[in-house]
């Protein structure tokens, strides 16, 4: 999550996460659990790194209730 | 699982992930088995009793008021009892008639203005009677309902939010088949109950207060991971099955257990006579012998383990009229055979004889 290529999602607790992760590999999109990074304070200690290419389709997931975060991250 | 060692959440780790899914996967099952759609309400925990202690602390405050009844298990009433003594809670205990059922009209009846809470066995660990849940919460109303479902959960049908129920405790280790050391409550979402215990979730470290979402908020402290895979396994063979088809597989089995003891002289059977609304847990006595004497042959004669006594549950015996010696209780699950229920008759036909 070094460059503008990768967007970070957090979450409340390590279930949401889990759950997160299973919605998103179900919809082919790719993504990765990560500790979660310094910057992103108040959470529980793994987070979803994902490619910011494929944040529309996220988006969308979440618009129609299927996937949930709390917060998202896009580093500069 | 012999590669996950790791400490679900805490860390970000692949062990650590794996971990979690582990669980996540237990919840789901579980979720789908009791009809509940959003799994963060079920929370694990050691037992039932610890989830049943999570659900009376935390529902009864000073001088309220509790409906139970005649067929709880102790790890209902000494809670309450201890709460009675604590916080003056106040405890209606209401009857359940010699099979051991429980009247929905009689628990309306027993309602107060301050009852807070009503706690249901929903099996009995005695004589195997099903309380009628659905029912009793659509006599009680908004009073939120406590399930105890120890024997129930894995071997009857359970749907929590079809009927209504407002907590729900289970154990791991009994019908659900997974190992000692597990078990879970369900919260029903809209419930404001506080945890009993508080502590580290791997979530929120930054604050020195407990999180108030589920699952977290009541499962502080390091999970018994390899418990909870075990029970996942335990669960997912329930669902294949069907939770139905076992049920009717071990109604299958007390009906030639009841059937074929019925015939023999000197056997005394308590409980419902018929399999209708039942789990396939008999209680009986042999004339002229003790439960215990009873017990100690089926072991050591006919290598059957049973349990004799009053099965942590002295007011159901009291009911059925059974205290202070007890009874000799058999109980089947999924895994029994035909041949082995008419192995038990064979093994109390023999003691009775002798
Ligand atoms: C009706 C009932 N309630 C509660 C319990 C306690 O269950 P656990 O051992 O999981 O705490 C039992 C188990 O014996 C039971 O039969």
């Amino acid at each position: 999550m070094s460059s503008g290529k990768h967007v970070v999602l957090a979450f409340d607790s390590i279930h949401d996460v889990i759950k997160a992760e299973k919605i998103i590999v179900r919809h082919g999109i790719w993504c990765d659990l990560i500790p979660t990074p310094r910057e992103l304070s108040s959470d529980c200690g793994m987070s979803i790194e994902c490619r910011t290419d494929d944040l529309p389709d996220l988006e969308s997931l979440r618009e129609n209730g299927a996937l949930e975060w709390r917060d998202i991250h896009r580093p500069e | 699982m012999v590669h996950v060692g790791a400490n679900p959440g805490r860390s970000g780790h692949r062990l650590s992930a794996q971990a979690a899914r582990i669980v996540f996967d237990t919840r789901q099952g579980l979720a789908e088995l009791f009809g509940v759609s959003d799994s963060r309400q079920i929370v694990f925990t050691s037992n039932a009793t610890a989830g049943l202690n999570i659900a009376l602390h935390g529902m009864l405050g000073p001088r309220d008021h509790v409906v139970t009844t005649s067929m709880e298990h102790n790890s209902v009433m000494r809670p309450l009892r201890h709460l009675a003594r604590e916080r003056g809670v106040r405890i209606t205990v209401v009857a359940a008639d010699r099979e051991g059922r429980v009247d929905p009209a009689a628990i309306r009846e027993a309602l107060e203005p301050k009852t807070r809470l009503v706690a249901i066995n929903h099996g009995s660990n005695v004589v195997g009677c099903i309380q009628p849940i659905a029912q009793i919460k659509e006599a009680i109303g908004k009073v939120p309902l406590l399930v105890d479902a120890a024997q129930t959960a894995g071997s009857y049908p359970i749907s929590i939010e079809r009927d209504g129920i407002d907590l729900l405790a289970f154990s791991g280790h009994k019908s659900l088949l997974g190992p000692a050391g597990t078990g879970g409550l369900y919260v029903r979402p809209e419930l404001d109950l506080p945890p009993l215990v508080r502590g580290g979730t791997g979530s929120r470290s930054e604050s020195d207060q407990q999180p108030d979402f589920r699952p977290d908020k009541y499962e502080s402290g390091t999970l018994n991971t390899c418990g909870i895979a075990g029970l996942g396994a335990g669960v997912r063979f329930i669902l294949e099955r069907g939770v139905e088809t076992i049920h009717n597989h071990e109604m299958n089995l007390l009906d030639v257990f009841l059937e074929r003891l019925r015939r023999i002289e000197g056997v005394v059977l308590y409980g419902p006579s018929s399999t209708e609304a039942r789990l396939p847990t008999v209680s009986l006595n042999v004339e002229g012998k003790s439960p215990s004497q009873v017990g100690g042959l089926l072991d050591k004669r006919h290598d059957i383990m049973v349990r004799v006594g009053l099965h942590c549950a002295p007011d159901a015996h009291r009911t059925i009229g059974t205290f202070p010696d007890g009874t000799v209780r058999f109980s089947a699950g999924a895994l029994n055979t035909t041949d082995e229920m008419e192995q038990a008759v064979a093994a109390v036909d023999e003691i009775a004889r002798s």
